[in-house]
């Protein structure tokens, strides 16, 4: 189901692929917790992901 | 009119347990700010304010079918409350809301109170601890002194070193940016404690009251984030992430941010005053004197009542609640305008861009750029201007 509310989908494109390039391991590791968090994203029933106050620091939604 | 089945519901909970604080950081929005408000509120939150908090909760959780909610125990210095009342209100707070419901309690302090037995009930509840520290103690000590004047920085390292003896109740640390640090020395001490998370707030500063610079035609801040970013990159032997810089990764990609300080989506979290007052935005206290006033309560309203406080509409609208500028802006969906408080100018309100709007767009920009650097480039491509 998609969210109630409508939130706009910037870019269409999703972080799926890489051509050769200098490989960075941190930004790797990063790009990697970006694509499991859009799959929770996709896969939630409900609302995820709608900021959570500034000082704090956990997911806010199971991740 | 927005119906409320259109409004997001509330999903974090922040309950102001301690309205005192054991150190005294000139930057703190709670204390040395615009708005006094913490020091007419009682000391510490009663059992029947969390009671009826945890109730309301409840109530939101039920009417919305929520499968969780993320509790955050907040000051203050919540640890000033004591472990006896403390594992009260967690009690009560656990009692109010349904069985099946998962709670996810977070606590964020300064950790110079932190004991073994602090860890303990922590352990007990599940409580994920936040520290807030701004870097090496020369860094830290520029703004987070005691009441006295003497640093506070021992006794917070202190704190983090009995922390991470519990690794999986470390939630991670918070940092202030002052462009007098270093930030590749503050990114690289802060890594050095082996937190989950780092993530650095921008000082409160208003177009009325604007952040300090050296050199207001450089975007200082965006440089400094830039450069905390390049350090984070050169260590790949710490597992850290770094909330605002994976976020603008996140957001560049069409994935929803995980914080208020950036992206377009509504935020989610509500605040409880130790009285039991509702507020939106707790840091709009930096903005002007009861600029985060709902004149809401938990004992006479509901959390459904404040979604639709006008105050918070604006949550809803989206790009529609920004600046001219901003709406036409290619990043706007990254920073979303910035947040909230550091838009407020006396004329317009929160029709401004952001005072970091400059700052935001070199950090973004350089973000994007390393993306694209490292073939992450389809990224890149998606916010860049047309030509």
């Amino acid at each position: 189901m998609s969210s109630r509310t409508s939130v706009p989908a910037p870019h269409a494109m999703t972080v799926t692929s890489r051509e050769s390039a200098q490989s960075n391991v941190v930004l790797d590791r990063v790009v990697a917790r970006v694509r499991q968090r859009q799959a929770v994203e996709q896969a939630a029933t409900n609302r995820v992901g709608d900021g959570a106050h500034a000082a704090s620091l956990i997911w806010p939604w199971p991740f | 009119m927005t119906l409320l089945e259109d409004i997001a519901p509330f999903r974090t909970f922040i309950l102001k347990v301690a309205n005192r604080c054991n150190i005294d950081c000139d930057y703190c929005f709670v204390f040395n700010s615009k708005d006094q408000a913490a020091r007419r509120l009682p000391a510490r939150m009663d059992l029947e304010v969390a009671r009826a908090t945890a109730r309301r909760i409840g109530e939101h959780v039920t009417v919305h079918g929520l499968p969780d909610v993320h509790v955050v125990l907040h000051g203050g210095e919540p640890m000033l409350t004591g472990a006896r009342h403390m594992a009260e209100m967690l009690d009560a707070v656990r009692d109010g809301i349904p069985g099946g419901t998962e709670i996810r309690f977070e606590l964020q302090t300064n950790a110079t109170l932190l004991s073994e037995a602090w860890l303990d009930l922590f352990e007990r509840y599940e409580v994920a601890v936040g520290v807030s520290l701004d870097g090496p103690p020369t860094a830290n000590d520029r703004h987070r002194l005691t009441h006295h004047g003497r640093s506070s920085a021992v006794a917070t390292v202190r704190g983090i070193e009995l922390l991470r003896s519990r690794p999986h109740l470390f939630a991670g640390l918070l940092a202030v940016v002052d462009l007098a640090n270093d930030p590749v020395e503050v990114h690289d001490y802060l890594a050095s404690f082996e937190p989950p998370v780092i993530d650095f707030g921008l000082p409160h500063g208003t177009h009325v009251d604007p952040p300090h610079r050296g050199d207001p035609s450089v975007p200082e801040y965006g440089l400094w984030m830039s450069r905390a970013y390049d350090a984070w990159l050169a260590r790949p032997e710490y597992q850290h992430s770094v909330r605002m810089l994976e976020d603008i990764v996140a957001l560049s990609s069409g994935v929803r941010g995980s914080v208020e300080t950036l992206g377009l989506a509504p935020p989610t979290s509500v605040v409880v005053e130790s009285d039991g007052t509702i507020e939106g935005v707790d840091t709009l206290r930096s903005v002007e004197e009861g600029a985060s006033w709902l004149g809401l309560d938990v004992f006479h309203q509901s959390f459904d009542e404040a979604l639709r406080h006008p105050k918070l509409m604006h949550r809803q609208y989206g790009k529609a609640a920004l600046a001219e500028q901003c709406q036409s802006c290619p990043l706007v969906d990254v920073c979303g305008g910035g947040y909230l408080p550091h838009r407020f100018s006396a004329d317009r309100g929160y029709r401004n861009p952001s005072v970091y709007c400059a700052d935001l767009e070199y950090v973004i920009r350089h973000v994007q750029n390393s993306l694209r650097q490292h073939g992450w480039d389809d990224i890149y491509a998606s916010s860049t201007p047309p030509p």
